[in-house]
């Protein structure tokens, strides 16, 4: 038989604990808000930094969260674009994208040729994605980094979710276009 | 116009599968431009970077501890007042100031206008009914759409798609077993939301049942809700365009996405 639970009912059944509630919720979120941040900063160490900053936000707040007013996702996400914000404003520096190589933790199948190789289509992507407009980058960072649907992005950046379906779109065939005239180059 | 609809929507269809790990299933009739750009975003997809098994240990460590540590203090050290005062200096001032005026107000009232009565007006709770849950053994209506997730479906709809202002909204939705075993809903029904659509933020949230509900392969069980169109404090909700939004599940610790076969939009327009 198989049984379907509620991240409420997880949290519960994990511990009576709120650190271990919180870890629950972790493991959960973690790889999310990583790759979210990792979309829009340049490098790993500030990728990392400002994720660190993120969940530490959260478990300053972690006890007062109401599932009523908000999901743990919508939640988790606003502290993270928040932290974004407040990391562009203070260092005044202009958005860039990037998704660095973090060859310290390849794929354990990985031969060398293909880790390279993939290191090499990863820095390639990294510059095809600092050609898009911003909300273009925006969308793609909460689409392939956040794992939002369409309909989610719409609402955290004030859309319609056509008009996040049409922008994500080109913006794909913008970057395979891009991805391909640089392979080929 | 139309086949560029239809293209963004498989698209968006078919890379929200390759997101949750599954196959994409590209049709051989599907246009190049479409059929490389998902090729592509599966490539996108792959590339997606993951952190580092050091940083996630130490931060979930670092984290942890943090945690423990305050709720080891909590009860031995910490006043009530520190309890209820907030950490940031900005809402320290914040709340002292309030103190103030309130302490202010009342010596006021009380020295110069002792008579005045004041007149609290407390919100209403919501008003929620439920009718038990019922299943069915036939479908209602058909649906296109893929299954959001291979465990459950769930098809919602509304008795209205425009209500007046304050009138009770009549929802129905239904969950079907898309498995080949019983399959158990611990708290059944899930958590439902409504959503406000001009900034996806939930206006109402209706909390899981405390019942288990075991559903039999393909059997459907149907909830009906009533929603007075107020918010969680219990203040009517604004005029728009709303929708339903079903909180994810987990199977074995994995999130399953729980979305509506089909949409469930309705309006509230003025009196």
């Amino acid at each position: 038989m198989l049984t379907l639970l509620t991240l409420a009912e997880i949290v519960e059944k994990v511990g009576s604990s709120a650190a271990e509630s919180f870890a629950a919720f972790y493991e959960q979120y973690l790889p999310k808000v990583y790759r979210y941040i990792n979309y829009r900063v340049s490098d790993v160490p500030t990728s990392e930094d400002l994720t660190s900053m993120v969940f530490e936000k959260a478990l300053n707040k972690f006890k007062s969260f109401d599932s009523r007013k908000a999901g743990f996702s919508t939640w988790i996400f606003t502290i993270a674009r928040n932290t974004l914000i407040d990391h562009f404003r203070s260092r005044r520096q202009t958005e860039t994208v990037g998704l660095e190589t973090v060859m310290d933790n390849p794929s354990p199948l990985d031969s060398p040729e293909e880790e390279a190789e993939r290191a090499e289509e990863i820095s390639l992507l990294n510059s095809c994605l600092s050609g898009l407009s911003a909300p273009e980058k925006e969308i793609i960072s909460l689409k392939f980094g956040a794992e939002m649907t369409n309909r989610q992005i719409a609402g955290v950046l004030s859309l319609t979710e056509s008009n996040v379906g049409v922008i994500l779109y080109r913006a794909v065939r913008k970057l395979r276009d891009n991805f391909r005239g640089r392979q080929d180059g | 116009m139309a086949r560029a609809y239809e293209e963004e929507r498989v698209f968006a269809e078919q890379l929200d599968k390759a997101l949750a790990g599954q196959a994409m299933q590209i049709s051989p009739g599907a246009a190049d431009d479409l059929r490389t750009a998902l090729e592509f975003s599966q490539r996108m997809v792959n590339l997606r970077p993951d952190p580092r098994l050091q940083f996630r240990t130490v931060l979930k460590v670092n984290l942890i501890q943090q945690l423990k540590e305050k709720e080891e203090r909590q009860p031995s050290g910490r006043s009530w007042f520190w309890s209820v005062m907030p950490r940031e200096p900005i809402w320290q001032a914040t709340l002292v100031l309030a103190i103030m005026l309130v302490v202010g107000g009342v010596i006021w009232g009380t020295l110069f206008h002792p008579f005045t009565t004041n007149v609290v007006k407390v919100p209403t709770a919501p008003t929620v009914t439920s009718t038990a849950p019922a299943p069915t053994a036939a479908a209602t209506t058909a649906s296109t759409a893929a299954p959001a997730n291979p465990y459950l479906a769930a098809q919602g709809s509304t008795d209205k798609p425009v209500y007046q202002s304050g009138e009770p909204v009549k929802i129905e939705i239904s969950w079907q077993n898309l498995t080949s075993q019983d399959l158990t809903i611990n708290e059944f029904p899930p958590i439902v939301s409504l959503m406000e659509t001009s900034d996806a933020q939930p206006v109402y949230t209706f909390a899981a049942g405390k019942s288990s509900r075991i559903l039999t392969p393909g059997q459907k069980a149907v909830f009906s809700y009533t929603w007075d169109q107020r918010d969680a404090q219990g203040n009517l909700v604004a005029p728009g365009r709303y929708y339903l939004e079903l909180e994810e599940l987990y199977y074995n610790g994995q999130a399953v996405k729980m979305d509506f076969s089909q949409p469930v939009n309705f309006d509230i327009s003025i009196k």
